[in-house]
């Protein structure tokens, strides 16, 4: 019996067009993904301070031992890792994560994953069917779009055989047959001209979009990597495998299709399918479309192809726009828009962030023909596709504002001198290291630390479900929550492994500055790092807290995910080391940020953080919040809305963090012994080298 | 059944013109995949549009988003920046009437929608006794007085 892995890791070396196996067992000690990647990304680039687009840089795109298997969302998921290109002011060692199905593809083909190096001397993609790897030639390909990109790469590699047709891979029926597409990750035309915002596209819609990877990939010369398998994943134990998926199912929507739940509020592994969150406009139909194993199944393929496999954000970047310019509703233009944005390869979490700031500059009288901020793009359109087609095009092309735009977007808004202003007012939504704002460091106090101690929005909706959504929801509806905030409570003490501490869902005005917002922190990073960004358990359906079909709404969370690790590896792995491997790793993705320059100096969120709250109405991002607080020796739920973050009291959470795990409170920088502690000498001896390391 | 009276032609074009950007709306867009963003609405048919029931956001019928203004707010705006204190009065009633937000927004809805169709049908009438004037003029002239 196997253990989940391939056992090789393709190192393709593109400055030599060649390619190298390098023994996964070295690195099985990280798991896979992140973890994996990351270690393989330290011990490759030997320079950790070039630029994203270096040469030296490494990009590695990570599977996990449970990837193509039957384990429940989480098999179809593959996670990226290199420098990246969007952060600002610095942009740092980064990471994103896409769906679909590529990482089980490459886990049939026989890789646990791909290490980038080098640069290629011309324009490439690389075609990997199953131990055969060739370096392609992609002058034809680099202007294409990504949908007409892995258009041509499947007639290609299939020889134009029919969709769902048997074919031969190599010569001979035993090198393998398939009736399969390869899975392609691929960037958008001339990525290069727009790399910050560039991202890494497969399929229709699954995307890494954070990051900038895509632009990575174009400084790499890398146009795709194709992969296409005829093999297995060889697991330890099926039958724990089969009895863990039948147990999950009892806790998904998919075991209850007859008589699904009432519960009111937002739930991951116990929702519904299909749909894409409903942002089609009336009158779509759609069918659940579903990442490799996934349960959940939160996409959809529609009747007219319009938004396919799009989810998320990939339309809400303009929705709200859309809606505006059409009485309140989502007409075609919010697809159309999505589709195109998805065909250029573009972030969409960088749009929504561009399109929020630009409603209020129009209104402002600022941006517009022969305003302050000049443009031909059809400010009159704003709201249908003609716009979002305009606007793409012209960041895509580096004309008009679009040239500014193209090289990021607190960049261009430097250049027009409003990044300083408008980022006090809060009007441009960016909250720390250039990204767009998401959830808010005022009030899911622990989102925001997370992120301003990593390098992006942490994008981990683990506890905003139960603790904001959930609670808001029953609030604005006068509903009574099926669990009480003194039920969540128990709930969240029970399964925060390994710190049990009932104080870190307290979000009052006391609980935000407290132990309890580090432990939660902590709690994030060390899960985030490792059971969701190395495992790869999806975000959309982990950490399973509160479950509507579990016993006492209790979700599987943390006995399910160390189920279905062992299941498959054959080990022995209990939550708790898992967390405790996700702590190791973070320190590692620290130490990186370190030798780039980090400092806890710069931990300091945008003006609009700590002087304007929400209901003044010019950032309005947290009206209303209603969350679980612990006040005068009870629990209740209570709105939080018109906060802001104070600078004294955040710095001395700051500094309770970095005590918290062992770093040098004065500069943030991790210490010996605590990185020996975790394993970590040689990272120790880096920073040593660098004059970075932290003083106990 | 109507609880509003009829407004004049003046108050109708009053009702129905644009605010400026530093006198819009503040409201707010929830969606769980984006988290919330602002809005700022200009216009009461805009905002009538804005408000949508949120008793759908369930499993089976998942909801994108919600969108939220503060109610309380919101008469107010009608009274102060609007200039109808009629229907501030009104959906100030509604705002204060102990409910949840989910709850009100029905008929804060409706109170808006029956002033919009009021005032939409003082200008249809008015257009149709003064046809010279059908034009926007009469709108200009009450937005700036």
């Amino acid at each position: 019996m196997g253990n989940g892995y391939a056992g090789k890791i393709l190192k393709l070396d593109l400055t030599n067009l060649t390619a190298e196996v390098i023994q996964t067992s070295k690195y099985e000690s990280w798991v896979g993904g992140h973890g994996m990647g990351s270690a393989l990304f330290w011990d490759l680039c030997e320079d950790k301070t070039v630029k994203g687009t270096d040469p030296k840089n490494v990009v590695t795109i990570m599977s996990s031992p449970l990837s193509g298997t039957v384990a429940p969302s989480v098999s179809g998921r593959t996670e990226v890792q290199g420098i990246g290109l969007q952060g600002f002011p610095i942009p740092w060692y980064t990471r994103s994560n896409f769906g679909g199905r590529f990482s089980a593809m490459l886990k049939y083909a026989g890789w646990d994953g791909i290490a980038v190096v080098g640069k290629a001397p011309r324009p490439v993609w690389v075609n990997v069917v199953n131990s055969k790897v060739t370096f392609e030639e992609a002058k034809d390909l680099w202007g294409l779009d990504t949908w007409e990109t892995q258009e041509e790469i499947w007639a290609s590699v299939t020889k134009g055989r029919q969709d769902g047709a048997w074919g031969e891979l190599t010569a001979g029926r035993d090198g393998g047959r398939s009736t399969q597409r390869p899975a392609v990750l691929t960037i958008g035309p001339n990525a290069e001209r727009f790399a910050p915002l560039a991202s890494l596209i497969h399929d229709a819609g699954n995307g890494a979009g954070q990051g900038g990877f895509g632009g990575v990939f174009a400084s790499k010369n890398l146009k795709a990597v194709s992969v296409l398998g005829t093999g297995g994943v060889e697991i330890a134990d099926p039958q724990a495998m089969m009895e863990a998926r039948l147990w999950a199912q009892q806790y998904a929507y998919a075991g209850h299709a007859d008589n699904p739940n009432t519960y009111v509020g937002m739930q991951g592994m116990s929702a519904p399918p299909g749909n894409a969150i409903r942002m089609y406009s009336d009158g779509v139909k759609s069918r659940p479309q579903a990442c490799v194993g996934c349960l959940r199944s939160c996409r959809g393929r529609t009747h007219n192809g319009s938004g396919n496999e799009s989810s998320c954000i990939d339309f809400h970047w303009f929705t709200p726009q859309d809606k505006q310019a059409h009485g309140g509703f989502i007409t075609a233009n919010t697809a159309a828009a999505t589709d195109l944005l998805q065909r250029y390869g573009m972030n969409a979490s960088t749009f929504m962030a561009i399109t929020l700031w630009f409603q209020d500059l129009i209104a402002m009288g600022v941006l517009g023909a022969g305003k302050e901020i000049d443009t031909k793009l059809p400010i009159g359109q704003f709201g249908n596709v003609e716009f979002a087609a305009a606007l793409l095009k012209s960041i895509a092309e580096n004309t008009d504002i679009g040239a500014d735009l193209a090289k990021g977007l607190p960049q261009a808004a430097t250049k027009w001198g409003r990044y300083e202003k408008d980022t006090n007012s809060g009007i441009l939504p960016i909250q720390e290291w250039g990204y767009a704002h998401h959830y808010d460091a005022r009030t899911e106090t622990e989102w925001g630390l997370a992120s301003i101690l990593g390098e992006r929005d942490i994008n981990g909706h683990d506890f905003d479900f139960p603790l904001y959504w959930t609670p808001t929801l029953n609030a604005m509806q006068g509903k009574t929550p099926d669990v009480s905030a003194e039920e969540l409570a128990k709930i969240f003490k029970k399964k925060l492994a390994p710190f049990h501490d009932e104080m870190m869902i307290d979000y009052s005005d006391e609980g935000i500055y407290s132990e309890g917002v580090v432990k939660a922190t902590a709690w994030l990073l060390y899960y985030g790092r490792f059971w969701k960004n190395s495992v790869l358990y999806c975000d959309w359906a982990w950490a399973d807290f509160v479950n509507p079909y579990g016993p006492n709404y209790e979700g599987m969370t943390p006995e399910g995910e160390p189920k279905f690790l062992n299941a498959v590896t054959g080990g022995d792995m209990s939550f708790e080391d898992g967390m405790e491997l996700g702590r190791k790793i973070w320190n590692m993705d620290r130490a990186i940020w370190i030798l780039q320059g980090r400092h806890r100096d710069q931990e300091v969120f945008t003006g609009y953080t700590y002087d304007v709250p929400s209901n003044g109405g010019q950032t309005s991002f947290e009206l209303p919040y209603t969350l679980p607080v612990y006040e005068d020796g009870k629990w209740e739920y209570k709105s939080v809305a018109g906060r802001t973050l104070d600078r004294k009291k955040f710095e001395g959470v700051k500094t309770m963090f970095y005590e918290f795990e062992g770093w040098d409170p004065k500069t943030g920088w991790p210490t010996r012994e605590c990185l020996q502690k975790l394993g970590l000498s040689e990272v120790a001896d880096e920073l040593e080298k660098a004059g970075k390391l932290g003083v106990a | 059944m109507s609880v509003l009276s009829i407004p004049t032609l003046r108050q109708a074009c009053r009702i129905l013109r644009e605010v400026d950007y530093t006198e819009a709306l503040p409201a707010t867009e929830m969606s769980p995949t984006a988290g919330q963003s602002p809005r700022k609405l200009r216009t009461l048919a805009t905002i009538e549009a804005f408000l949508q029931p949120i008793d759908d956001v369930d499993p089976e019928n998942r909801k994108a988003s919600v969108h939220y203004v503060n109610p309380v707010g919101l008469a107010q705006w009608v009274r102060e920046v609007l200039g109808d204190p009629e229907l501030g009065q009104a959906l100030g009633t509604v705002a204060t009437d102990g409910r949840a937000f989910g709850e009100q927004l029905h008929d804060l809805k409706r109170v808006i929608a029956e002033r919009l169709a009021q005032s939409a049908q003082v200008m249809r009438d008015s257009a149709a006794i003064l046809p010279d004037h059908a034009d926007a003029a009469p709108a200009r002239e009450a937005a700036t007085s």
